[in-house]
């Protein structure tokens, strides 16, 4: 064993934290090392001086809670960043999803309306279809409760559930990130936690994180991603030097249930983002670690520069969820702006829009034309299965 | 009476059974806190505000951790939110690896310094100036282990972290604060030397 083995060890053999195996190497280790040896006295020293500035919680405290609790009639819940709006702009979306499909630009796996003949539907005919979802949408009796649907009860709501997945093999497991049983789309008292993956494995919630940029007057929050450096100390190796100094003057904001919301601008958020799509995708077979290291750029992404430059223009909202077994992408939402018609949207997609941006087996991303003016709306989203 | 059996109480309407969890465990939250903000008052007001967010969060608080788990990943992150607003002396990155390749601060020296004579009336006060200067995260995680007692098991929890990164993390952070007592603590010998008194005080 070396020192460097032994090292940890003794924070282990302090702490009584050794497995039998580890503590005989160490013994065995100590017995011919005596820097070693030296280096556990000093430890256990400054352990010692440590564990002296243990002290009793002052007087007043307890009586301080009880006092703050007992005059709070309601509890006020903070108001979440991210929660989805009203849902009046979900029927925009479920046309602009339907215009997408009807193009035969959308490449999405999983999706029922990804087949051959997508490609063969005029846009005349996706708009129709838009324009009838418009419709549906305008003759729903209640408005949706955004905040609290379900993806799915927001598409059927809008006529746009041929877009979910049709069996049961490809239901969706979405991922929820945040605290316990809440939610990313589901509300505060929401309980029922949609189809969440019954086993979770070494990716704890906590690990589980998301990026959220909420442009409109171009600040962004982020909730960040402490947890992903044991999780995938690979992927962040990548987006340290990318963002290392950005991340580090980030203040949270703390949540009641201990989450924190991070602010900071859109070129970090999409930053962010694009390590996301290149560090955490399933890889193809062609693709090597290799090219998983260099940096932003790769054969099939942009830059991040390059990234934000369509983006900026038009204000994206974009939700980026994880997969807890896999760390995958599991799910992607965006916003689009409200006055958005769809007429407005660009009858040719980017040509290479799907060789731009990398499409995995559960996601896809894509951006507007540059033209388009940035204009505040609701959140709207765009559901990709697992 | 478990803390689940007080939480149902206060599910149930029961503000006051509260009192116990606080009783509970606001020795070492404060604890906890008083590292963290390196003074009483801020310390103080930080526990309060722990308990109180851990009152409200009850209400949906659905037991996937414990609540002692819980309480205690609450109040950290209050803490280092304050840090940060407080502070901005970070010279590291934000992220930092545990399982890759070790930084150069965190390794000790094969051949370690001789053990500098400290005064015993100063042990105290270097230890906690090293502390204090410590990085946040070394800090919280000596505290919850040498302060508060907490098992790499529960700390890995609330950290959100594996076992083993926890050792790893401990181990250095104990080193980060082995050399800064002795960094700390030859000051304070040079300080006090009749010999080279003055000129030290000047140069420190």
């Amino acid at each position: 064993m070396t020192c460097e083995e032994a090292w940890p060890l003794l924070s282990g053999h302090m702490d009584g934290e050794n497995t039998p195996e580890e503590e005989e190497k160490l013994r065995a280790h100590l017995s011919i090392c005596p820097a070693c040896k030296e280096l556990l006295e000093a430890y256990e020293g400054v352990d010692r001086q440590v564990a002296k500035l243990n002290v009793e919680a002052p007087e007043g405290l307890k009586e301080g809670v009880m006092y703050r609790i007992q005059t709070q009639k309601q509890p006020q819940k903070k108001k979440r960043k991210w929660f989805i709006g009203p849902g009046t702009a979900v029927g925009i979306v479920a046309a602009i999803l339907v215009l997408m499909v009807g193009t035969g630009k959308v490449q999405v796996p999983g999706l029922k309306a990804n087949t051959a003949d997508a490609g063969a539907q005029p846009a005349s005919q996706a708009a129709t279809t838009a324009a009838v979802i418009e419709d549906d949408k305008q003759a729903q009796p209640e408005a949706l409760d955004g905040y609290n649907a379900q993806p799915e009860q927001l598409l059927q709501a809008v006529g746009a559930d041929a877009l979910l997945p049709t069996s049961a093999a490809d239901s969706p497991d979405y991922v929820y990130a945040g605290e316990g049983e809440e939610t990313l789309l589901q509300g505060a008292q929401n309980t029922d936690t949609g189809k969440r993956k019954p086993e979770e494995t070494e990716i704890t919630k906590q690990e589980r994180r998301f990026c959220v940029d909420l442009s409109g007057d171009n600040t962004c929050a982020v909730l960040l991603l402490d947890g992903l450096s044991e999780a995938f100390p690979e992927q962040m190796a990548l987006l340290e030097p990318a963002l290392g100094e950005r991340l580090q003057d980030l203040e949270p904001e703390v949540q009641d249930d201990g989450t924190l919301v991070y602010e900071t601008d859109y070129d970090t958020i999409m930053a962010i983002q694009e390590w996301f799509l290149l560090a955490l995708s399933p890889q193809d077979e062609e693709e090597t670690s290799q090219e998983q290291t260099t940096q932003e750029q790769t054969t099939q992404g942009q830059t991040a520069q390059e990234a934000t430059e369509g983006f900026e223009q038009i204000g994206w909202q974009r939700v980026l969820e994880l997969d807890p077994q896999s760390g995958y992408l599991a799910s992607v939402l965006i916003r689009l702006p409200e006055e958005l018609q769809i007429d407005q949207w660009p009858e040719d997609w980017p040509e290479d829009w799907n060789e731009k941006w990398k499409t995995g087996d559960n996601w896809a991303l894509f951006f507007p034309e540059e033209h388009y003016e940035p204009v505040d709306g609701d959140l709207a989203y765009l559901v990709l299965t697992p | 009476m478990t803390d689940t059996d007080i939480i149902e109480k206060v599910k149930n309407g029961d503000d006051q059974a509260f009192e116990e969890l606080v009783v509970r465990y606001q020795n070492k939250i404060y604890n906890l806190a008083l590292r963290m903000t390196g003074n009483a008052d801020d310390a103080f007001d930080m526990t309060q505000e722990a308990f109180v967010r851990a009152w409200r969060g009850l209400e949906t608080f659905q037991f996937e951790s414990s609540f002692s788990t819980w309480l205690y990943r609450l109040a950290s992150n209050l803490c280092i939110d304050f840090l940060r607003s407080q502070k901005r002396r970070r010279t590291v990155p934000l992220v930092f690896e545990e399982d890759g390749e070790e930084k150069q601060y965190d390794l000790p020296d094969p051949h370690p310094e001789p053990e500098a004579v400290v005064l015993a009336a100063e042990e105290q006060r270097v230890l906690e100036q090293a502390l204090n200067e410590l990085e946040p995260e070394y800090r919280q995680i000596i505290t919850m282990r040498v302060i508060d007692d907490l098992s790499y098991t529960q700390i890995a929890q609330i950290l959100g972290v594996k076992e083993g990164t926890v050792k790893s993390r401990l181990f250095r952070a104990r080193e980060r604060l082995r050399k800064k007592v002795l960094q700390i603590g030859n000051k304070s010998i040079h300080k006090s030397s009749t010999k080279t008194g003055r000129r030290m005080r000047n140069d420190l």
